[in-house]
């Protein structure tokens, strides 16, 4: 039989007729329309992707804010490390790209491009699918791509309905026409995919609702006990001790060597914190508060500390220790022998120290991170990291006190002093950084993944097929229909169809393109 | 100790195999159409090479004591394994030779480059602790592994869509892309010759930061940092501002120049053709239909298992170790890049029709960037993923 002209039908939407195509009389609907029909454009949607791209791969450049050390100003740091690349890079801004207007932007549009173009094709094609007619137009039984006519009988189509329900598909029968249908679901597949998509940032976006986030970083010293702000100071958290581990080139598995000398500083094998979880349950007489202690344990990393809806994470420890206490003999220098001796709490200094008789050390100035700055001493940081100290020791041969500055391996203006405060010991105390995170947004996010990921593989791998049978005059006509996998179609139906004895469906398409380049 | 060498000799048997396996294809690709007896020897040895490669990990994995997937050597050589698994899924339905002939090699291509990389198990670091590990990693890999046979059937398209006696953009961009896996070639072959020859070089310079670094040169000396002291091997050609690493530039020189050396010899001497247009007799057996259909399925297979691993488990571990699960590290950055663009290519086939040379290119352009994930972000772009 010689081949029609093939007049394919866009098949994507069933022909429905979508918003977007609308076009309103008023001013004011116009404008809609057109706004609406902006967004619900792919190729719109697709703009969108290609900046997102772009500016994704720019904000890999050089590293963001966030990742850079916290020791210079970061308009410094881009220059001195990257030249004047990195400072166009920050003068531009791309070094917090990722929280920039126009990125954010970029993303929302993109959203509000997958909602729009979802509702706009979706309900259209609902309607379409839910009430498809059995008996389909001669017009749209000669655009499907797969197809065949040839003369049979109203047997050999009453013939097929057994066959194909075998095969899983729903039939539908008119006046001695057939329709089959399977996997119509899967059509919906890109749209279960865009809610997913929607709702795991609508998730994600909740975290600016109160009370959704909280997120705090917490540097707590072994020993210490403090309020958890982000619990509106509920709850307070205690370090017992902070444990760190690197592995030992020479103890580990001998398997191991060859690796850790090459790496050459310590790698650590294992850091934790044991904590002690308290709830605050009132205040105590000195206006401290009074804490009952709730749960113990301890965080690691990748084994986050949990409490009601919060985490505590192991997130970092300082890289040197802090001095909690340190201890002095107070010397006097002609004898070469001590007096006495005091131990300092740094946590917690004294202003005055009482020895023995006659003795008394008072402490006029303590810097916890000792520096000379234009000569004049100061601290650098509140951490107790280089202590330093201004004594004023009196004794019965100095009522009126004798000054120095001390601190490690120092003592400034003591020489000549007859009474030496000498450095007798000390405690340190390891400092853990502690993340504290409550993120009530994680279900959403979780359950948009699912759906994600569920409507992706559906949309893939569930193709929807379907098949139109009907005759006239003793011509039976056949029309195929896929949206995915084109010979599995054909495979399935033509057993079916052969079985019968009608023919196999040809592929219109193909055979025009051949006709073509014949 | 008996495992890891154990582990050791299974991938070096795996490779020849795999060496062994193209040859095969070549010749089954030689001949007349249709699957032949050689085709079907090429596909057996690429098998049971495969499962020596899988011997090699688990006796790694038993060896170490942790699945090894946890350096670049490890990861690169996991993905190497996966794009041969991705490639044997596909000839299992497809059957298709030619195929073997661009696969196989490009696998063998990412296996090489993984030796380059120091080989010996590492303790792992806490973060990298968890069983997050062996899955958020394997289900990347084969993501990634399944991506790049839609690669390499792009590519078989696009050499047998193009006519080579005209002027073109794709005969010149064809060009580009074999001239960048040569110089992949050229790379491991100077890293292996400097290697057995020893021209290790140490030099010290002073930082940015003001403090005194060194750069341990494993290939001579082109371009050293300013100022820079010899403690030993060669000195520097050329000294470059320290803002630049003048290590990874002159490795990616070496890979040029050597690159450079092998294209002109292949394609002045040997083959005195464009080198895609050596392949074009062997492209032209694959049905242009059937690779344009091969690369849409491999990419609808691919893409969400890349998604799960690469960006949902990746999401599910990065909150319990880091505390969020998303943080704009430029290996997350990558992976978003990666999906983003691999949607793109799925709408623009599905909405807009871009079917054929089109549809060939995005996927060429897709494996450019997943190799610039692997490559670049973890050696150039610092990050929290620089596991090497």
């Amino acid at each position: 039989m010689m081949q029609k002209e093939f007049k394919p039908i866009d098949m994507r939407y069933e022909e429905a007729e979508l918003r977007s195509n609308r076009r309103s009389r008023s001013s004011i609907s116009r404008t809609i329309d057109r706004v609406w029909a902006f967004f619900s454009s792919v190729k719109v949607g697709l703009w969108l992707i290609g900046l997102i791209i772009l500016a994704s791969g720019v904000g890999t450049i050089f590293p963001q804010e966030m990742y850079i050390p916290q020791n210079l100003p970061p308009a410094e740091y881009y220059q001195k490390e990257y030249g004047s690349a990195g400072l166009l890079y920050y003068t531009l801004g791309f070094h917090r790209l990722f929280e920039s207007w126009w990125y954010i932007g970029l993303i929302t549009l993109l959203l509000l491009s997958i909602i729009i173009v979802s509702i706009d094709r979706f309900f259209p094609l609902y309607r379409a699918l839910k009430k498809q007619p059995v008996i389909r137009t001669k017009r749209f039984m000669d655009g499907q791509r797969f197809g065949a006519s040839a003369s049979g009988s109203q047997d050999q189509i009453d013939g097929l309905e057994p066959l194909l329900k075998k095969k899983g598909y729903k039939v539908k029968r008119k006046d001695g026409a057939l329709f089959a249908e399977k996997q119509r679901f899967g059509r919906y597949g890109p749209y279960i995919n865009h809610i997913g998509l929607v709702l795991f940032f609508g998730g994600a976006m909740l975290r600016v609702v109160p009370g959704m986030h909280a997120d705090e970083l917490i540097w707590l010293r072994e020993g210490d006990t403090l309020p958890i702000q982000a619990t509106d100071s509920q709850y307070y958290l205690k370090s017992d001790a902070f444990n760190l581990e690197f592995y030992d080139p020479k103890k580990e598995n001998a398997k191991f060597q060859e690796a850790l000398e090459r790496a050459g500083s310590n790698v650590p094998k294992n850091y934790e914190t044991e904590l002690r979880l308290y709830e605050r349950t009132g205040t105590l007489e000195n206006g401290k508060p009074k804490l009952e202690e709730v749960k113990s344990g301890s965080t690691e990393v990748n084994h986050p500390f949990t409490f009601g809806d919060y985490q505590v994470f192991q997130e970092q420890y300082a890289s040197e220790p802090e001095f909690i206490s340190m201890s002095f003999d107070i010397m006097n220098q002609k004898t070469g022998k001590p007096v006495d001796s005091i131990k300092i709490d740094l946590r917690d200094p004294k202003q005055e120290y009482d020895l023995k008789e006659g003795y008394k050390v008072e402490l006029i100035d303590f810097f916890p991170d000792f520096v000379v700055e234009d000569g004049v001493p100061n601290t650098k940081s509140a951490r107790l990291i280089n202590p330093a100290y201004v004594f004023n020791i009196t004794s019965p041969e100095h009522p009126k006190g004798e000054r120095s500055l001390v601190g490690i391996r120092m003592n400034v203006g003591g020489d000549d002093n007859q009474y030496a405060m000498e450095f007798a010991g000390t405690e340190f105390a390891d400092i853990s950084g502690l993340r504290v995170k409550k993120d009530l947004t994680l279900p959403f996010l979780y359950v948009g993944g699912i759906i994600f990921m569920a409507g992706l593989i559906i949309g893939m791998y569930w193709p929807h097929r379907r098949l139109w049978v009907r005759s006239e005059n003793g011509q039976v006509e056949i029309a195929g229909y896929t949206n995915k996998n084109a010979l599995a179609l054909q495979k399935e139906a033509n057993h079916a169809l052969t079985a019968v004895g009608l023919p196999e469906l040809e592929d219109r398409q193909k055979l025009r393109e051949e006709g073509e380049t014949a | 100790m008996n495992l890891l060498s154990l582990s050791g000799n299974l991938l070096l048997v795996s490779f020849i195999l795999y060496l062994i396996s193209t040859a095969f294809f070549a010749v089954a690709t030689s001949g007349k159409k249709g699957p032949s007896k050689s085709g079907r020897i090429a596909f057996s040895l690429a098998l049971i090479g495969f499962i020596a490669q899988l011997g090699y990990f688990f006796t790694r994995w038993a060896g170490a004591g942790h699945a090894p997937v946890s350096n670049l050597y490890e990861y690169t050589t996991f993905f190497g394994m996966m794009m041969v698994f991705g490639f044997l899924i596909v000839y299992g339905i497809y059957r298709n030779n030619v195929l073997g002939l661009i696969a196989m090699p490009v696998a063998l291509l990412v296996i090489a480059y993984a030796s380059m990389f120091p080989d010996e198990v590492q303790p792992l670091i806490p973060a990298l602790q968890s069983v997050w590990l062996k899955i958020h990693v394997t289900t990347a890999a084969l993501g990634e592994g399944i991506l790049a046979v839609s690669f390499a059937t792009g590519l078989l398209y696009l050499v047998h869509a193009t006519d080579f006696s005209k002027e073109s953009k794709t005969r010149t961009w064809l060009e580009i892309v074999f001239f960048t896996l040569i110089c992949v070639v050229g790379y491991i072959f100077v890293g292996l010759m400097f290697k057995a020859i020893g021209s290790d070089s140490t030099i010290e310079y002073v930082a940015k930061n003001g403090a005194t670094m060194k750069h341990e040169y494993s290939m001579p000396v082109l371009t050293g940092p300013e100022g820079g002291k010899v403690l030993s091997g060669s000195g520097a050609f050329v000294e470059l501002p320290n803002y630049i690493n003048a290590n990874k530039l002159n490795t990616v020189l070496w890979s040029l120049i050597s690159g450079l050396i092998l294209y002109v010899v292949l394609r002045f001497v040997v083959f005195r053709k464009r080198i895609a247009e050596t392949l074009k007799p062997i492209a032209r057996k694959i049905d242009l239909d059937t690779a344009d259909e091969i690369s849409y399925r491999a990419v609808a297979i691919g893409l969400p298992v890349f998604i799960l691993g690469g960006l949902i488990f990746a999401m599910i571990w990065a909150q319990m170790a880091w505390s969020r699960y998303w943080g704009w590290d430029p290996k997350e950055v990558w992976a978003l890049i990666t999906m983003l663009f691999y949607v793109f290519y799925l709408h623009m086939r599905i909405q807009r029709g871009w079917v054929g040379k089109k549809s060939a290119w995005l996927v060429v352009g897709g494996f450019a960037v997943i190799m610039f994930n692997l490559i670049f972000v973890n050696l150039v772009v610092a990050g929290l993923h620089s596991y090497a």
